[in-house]
């Protein structure tokens, strides 16, 4: 089914919309959930919580992309989980994923204090990311947003792990730089 | 700003960045390596 087909079933309140979605783009999810989550059974309860947030979301929300629309759903929710479960492991504290290349690249410091702010920050690294050359794009995307390991997004994109560490680098040097032109504290 | 932060950040970004770039609509029929 369309993309257009399904999102009108969501507009329409018709149950069938999840099933679609889940036919079409379920595959998408579970992936990006598993790669975070690591476990089944969270993954699937993620899938369902995705679903319902797909639900709840549309109307009023019209996605652009569907497939890109709900993996994002899934992410930020399966990462919700996992901080969650970091939680009460270990008491408090940041995600359990490995981003220890991030050290040098944020203060560690809270600073983001609303949402206002919080918008403003996700639309210069959009800017940003739009005007990186393609390969830095699907690197920096596929590591921060995607939380694939670096090993990960060397075998999708066929690079040594060495050259994407490097890529990392750089981009998170010259985002950073952007940023701090534009007066963000990061 | 906290590593959390930062992936909040990014989990924000523009749902044509995400789909252009990991050409998401066509994951399923993707290989995976």
């Amino acid at each position: 089914m369309e993309d257009d087909k399904i999102i009108r079933l969501f507009q329409s309140r018709d149950e069938m919309s999840i099933s679609e979605l889940s036919r079409k783009y379920g595959s998408i999810c579970r992936r990006t959930a598993q790669g975070i989550l690591g476990d089944f059974t969270e993954t699937e309860e993620c899938l369902n919580d995705t679903y319902m947030r797909v639900w709840e979301s549309i109307p009023p929300a019209v996605p652009r992309s569907l497939a890109a629309f709900a993996a994002a759903i899934t992410r930020n929710l399966a990462l919700m989980r996992l901080r969650a479960r970091h939680a009460e492991k270990r008491g408090g504290g940041e995600t359990a994923l490995s981003f220890d290349e991030l050290e040098d690249f944020v203060s560690g410091e809270n600073s983001i204090e609303s949402e206002a702010e919080r918008k403003e920050l996700i639309s210069a690294v959009n800017e940003f990311l739009r005007k990186l050359p393609e390969q830095q794009r699907q690197v920096f995307v596929r590591r921060y947003w995607g939380c694939l390991s670096v090993s990960e997004v060397a075998g999708y994109l066929g690079m040594t792990e060495s050259n994407v560490t490097v890529t990392l680098t750089r981009v998170r040097k010259k985002l950073k730089e952007y940023l701090i032109k534009r007066g963000y504290e990061i | 700003m906290t590593k959390d932060e930062f992936l909040d950040i990014m989990g924000g970004i523009d749902e044509s960045i995400i789909d252009g770039t990991l050409d998401i609509s066509r994951m399923d029929t993707v290989v995976i390596p």
